[in-house]
């Protein structure tokens, strides 16, 4: 199992990563993060909002299970957000330059990060 | 439930978390109206649990003003952040009795960590206590 801190180095030797952090979604606040670029303080309260959002959507919507991920494209940007299976509340959050990314690649490594991240 | 009910079953809760957390510094839970119902710390920190528990119910008292002026609803989290470190004090109704749950940890937790480490020590006492 690793660390908060291994999580993120682990993130940012995905190809292409910008920045990543982990959040706790409730308040928006940091529990870490590495890599520049990005106004990662900034992702973090803002992408919380994204993540609560698409919750109260599925429970409006009725629809069971958990978010594995979710995937914003921008124009020169992949985010992924990926909430934690270990510690409810919390998201890894990566930021990829697109032209350098490989998506796929990115994708099961965060995985493989989330499930090996242990309980804070 | 008397207090000593309640001693008897978070201080493994509280023991968990300490060992846990090597960071973390001291765990204390008070009535808000200032009296210690227990305490457990890091080995190299000591402080007075009565002078706690009244700090901590003073802090609550203002905490639940202040939030009750401003925004007309109970306070859940207030943190003291200092040089070294961060103390979060959160409200814990149990047992239609209100405590204040403290947790102190030095500068390696952040205030986030400690914000999620506390809700979530609150929510398992309040599970373990109601259960």
């Amino acid at each position: 199992m690793s660390t908060i801190e291994e999580a993120l180095s682990g993130m940012m030797t995905i190809q292409g990563a910008l920045g990543c952090a982990v959040v706790d979604y409730s308040s928006g606040m940091l529990l870490g993060s590495q890599g520049a670029g990005v106004d990662l303080e900034l992702a973090a309260a803002g992408n919380s909002e994204v993540v609560k959002a698409k919750m109260n959507t599925m429970k409006s919507l009725g629809i069971q299970g958990s978010i594995e991920d979710i995937l914003i494209t921008l124009q020169d940007q992949l985010h992924i957000i990926r909430p934690s299976t270990s510690n409810e509340g919390l998201f890894l959050y990566l930021a990829l330059d697109k032209n350098t990314a490989n998506l796929a690649l990115a994708r099961r490594k965060i995985n493989d990060l989330e499930s090996d991240l242990k309980r804070v | 439930m008397t207090h000593e009910d309640i001693v008897k079953q978070i201080a493994p809760l509280f023991t968990s978390y300490l060992n846990e957390n090597p960071d973390m510094e001291v765990i204390f839970l008070a009535t808000t109206d200032g009296f210690p119902v227990l305490n457990q710390t890091a080995p190299s920190k000591c402080f007075e649990d009565d002078k706690m528990a009244a700090a901590s119910s003073t802090l609550y008292s203002v905490s639940n003003a202040v939030s009750q002026q401003i925004l007309n609803k109970a306070f859940k989290v207030t943190f003291i952040e200092s040089e070294d470190g961060n103390v979060a004090f959160v409200a814990l109704p149990l047992f239609e009795q209100h405590f204040v749950l403290a947790m102190s940890a030095g500068g390696k937790i952040n205030i986030a960590s400690l914000r999620m480490m506390i809700n979530r020590l609150a929510r398992e006492i309040h599970a373990k206590i109601n259960s």
